[in-house]
């Protein structure tokens, strides 16, 4: 007689949407694994329908409050694409800029208060912060340089208000950005000492042979364009994104989840994946620390990416100096458009990973038609399959032991569900 | 001179109802004065940044589970029963992790109020509801109140 296992995992505790994890044993052996992850952006695609384009950074800011300038860039130049604008060198480098800034608040954050307390067996960054306040403390710092930053060139840290379809609302003056220099200095250093301190962690033996994928652009490490490139081998404008990837709606959850249109196969967005296709173009300290610490060129172990995540600091701290030491205030701070029919779409790398987002809109100046791909629901399928090749690991553990090997897996890709110690409740269902 | 050097920092998001504190605070802005510096944030974790040079630190936010929606109270120092399971959102510390981590770095002010708001919806992009948003003026003189010595 078959003996079934079942463990269910309500919705997960302090987390504003559902995560949950579904686990179907049979005579001991996996029979299935599902994933839910709350996706918030299903409600703006739907609620932008009508809204004049002006609105659509302003609105898809809201989606994430950690991330707002990634769903901002993504929007203007998905719209940009639609209208057929083209933008200045200056508000380019000002867009860079900002997304310096949120790579550095959404990474050290974190890196520090999230993941790091996993590899040195605390169960949260508060119970590691009696232990490691210098390296807590640094977190701390380098976050709030990072909003610092959104404040100043974003308008301020909470969904940044400056941003504008073909620029910005303001230039900042010059010395609104040289006062943050002295800031930036401390943080490289502090950024270069974080990675060396990681990079040192003991790391769980988990490799598989991904396929990763992230933009790719010939001079400079991707923020906010870029081919889309896979370690598949394969290269394509981002207007091919839906010819290559889609989503699909998955009978287990209300998410969405993205997978290869030709062999259905999932795929990992994110640091890790940047690290992979992009590391010559990352800035001279970040890469010299790269081959420092010896970070493994190809990396594909999933844990590892706290290490790139800090690598990706020092790149933005330094790419962010260079920008505030070469600033010169620039008129007109946006490019001028006329409302006009079209369809357009773009992709840029959130700190979590690539975030794809397509619109149509009328003449009359209105959105038709949205669709966002964020980075967590592109990385849905891969995080399910990564727990059913861990889980037959660990299933002789307890399942609150079980539970808590899943959160430190699921975190490696800082989802949009990993702000709490325990945010996964598991579901069991043994036969 | 204020006895206190204070922050108030109004927590929320731009969510129907999670704005109440957001709210708390535009409207204390032009009343408090040299009584307090406002602040507003979005995610807990951002009020360790401002807590340098402060000895009371007071904190509106919004919560869920303790009354009808526009109900609210006034968690005076030390925080007793404080509701410890509200996260703010999902890549961030909660408001009671975060006070926590603030003890444990030993920057957490030795006074700290708390006013939360029972909401209803917090629904994408939304406006605040009519019964929240009724209750505004009463947390203000509160706060008011509390931080000032005086009625609004």
């Amino acid at each position: 007689m078959s003996e079934t296992r079942t463990i269910r995992v309500e919705a997960l505790s302090r987390v504003e949407g559902e995560g949950a994890l579904h686990i179907r044993l049979r005579d001991g052996a996996i029979e299935d694994v599902q994933l839910n992850i709350y996706e918030p952006p299903r409600f703006f695609e739907a609620l932008l329908r009508g809204r004049p384009l002006e609105e659509v950074p302003d609105i898809t800011a809201r989606i994430c409050g950690i991330c707002p300038v990634a769903y901002q860039m993504t929007s203007v130049h998905a719209l940009e694409a639609a209208l057929g604008i083209g933008i200045s060198p200056e508000i380019r480098r000002l867009r860079r800029l900002l997304y310096c800034g949120e790579w550095i608040e959404s990474h050290a954050l974190h890196i520090h208060f999230l993941h790091a307390p996993d590899f040195l067996g605390y169960e949260s960054g508060i119970a590691m912060a009696a232990d490691h306040p210098l390296e807590v403390k640094r977190g701390l710092r380098l976050k709030k340089h990072g909003n610092q930053l959104l404040e100043v060139l974003g308008g301020r840290a909470i969904h940044p208000v400056n941003v504008a379809i073909g620029g910005f609302y303001r230039a900042p003056r010059r010395e609104e950005l040289a006062a943050l220099i002295p800031d930036f200095e401390w943080g490289l250093q502090a950024a270069v000492e974080t990675t060396r301190w990681l990079a040192g962690l003991s790391f769980p033996d988990f490799s598989r042979p991904y396929e990763m994928v992230a933009l790719v652009h010939p001079d400079e490490y991707p923020f906010n364009e870029g081919d889309v490139a896979s370690t598949a081998g394969y290269s394509v404008p981002v207007t091919e994104y839906e010819r290559r990837f889609e989503e699909l709606h998955v009978s287990h959850s209300t998410a969405l989840q993205s997978q290869r249109i030709d062999t259905r196969g999932c795929y990992f967005v994110g640091p890790l994946a940047r690290l992979n296709l992009c590391r010559e173009q990352l800035s001279p300290a970040a890469r010299r620390l790269a081959d420092e610490v010896g970070f493994d060129s190809p990396c594909m172990n999933p844990y590892k990416s706290i290490v790139a995540r800090g690598l990706e600091v020092v790149h933005a701290y330094e790419e962010a100096l260079t920008i505030l030491r070469d600033y010169r205030p620039f008129r007109p701070p946006r490019v001028e458009y006329q409302p006009r029919a079209g369809e357009g779409c773009a992709a840029t790398e959130a700190p979590r990973g690539l975030i794809y987002h397509r619109y149509r809109v009328n003449d009359s100046g209105a959105v038709e038609f949205a669709k966002i791909v964020p980075p967590t629901s592109q990385n849905q399928k891969q995080i399910e399959d990564d727990l059913k090749t861990y889980l037959p690991t660990i299933l002789t553990e307890p399942d609150n032991r079980v539970a808590e090997l899943c959160e430190r897996l699921v975190r490696n890709y800082d989802p949009c569900i990993s702000c709490s110690t325990h945010f996964l409740k598991l579901h069991w269902e043994r036969t | 001179m204020p006895a206190h050097t204070t922050l108030f920092v109004g927590l929320g998001s731009s969510h129907g109802d999670d704005r109440v504190g957001w709210l708390v605070a535009d409207a204390l802005v032009p009343r408090l004065g040299e009584h307090a510096i406002v602040r507003q944030a979005a995610a807990p974790l951002d009020i360790l940044n401002w807590l340098d040079g402060i000895d009371r630190l007071a904190i509106c936010d919004a919560c869920q589970g303790t009354g009808p929606a526009g109900s609210w109270r006034r968690w005076p120092s030390p925080l007793q029963d404080f509701p410890a399971g509200r996260a703010r959102h999902s890549h961030d510390l909660g408001l009671a992790a975060s006070l926590q981590l603030a003890a444990r770095l030993s920057t957490l002010p030795a006074e700290i109020l708390l006013w939360a708001v029972e909401i209803g919806q917090a629904s994408p992009n939304q406006t605040a509801s009519a019964e929240v948003t009724a209750v505004v003026p009463a947390v203000v003189d509160d706060v008011l109140q509390v931080l000032t010595c005086q009625h609004a």
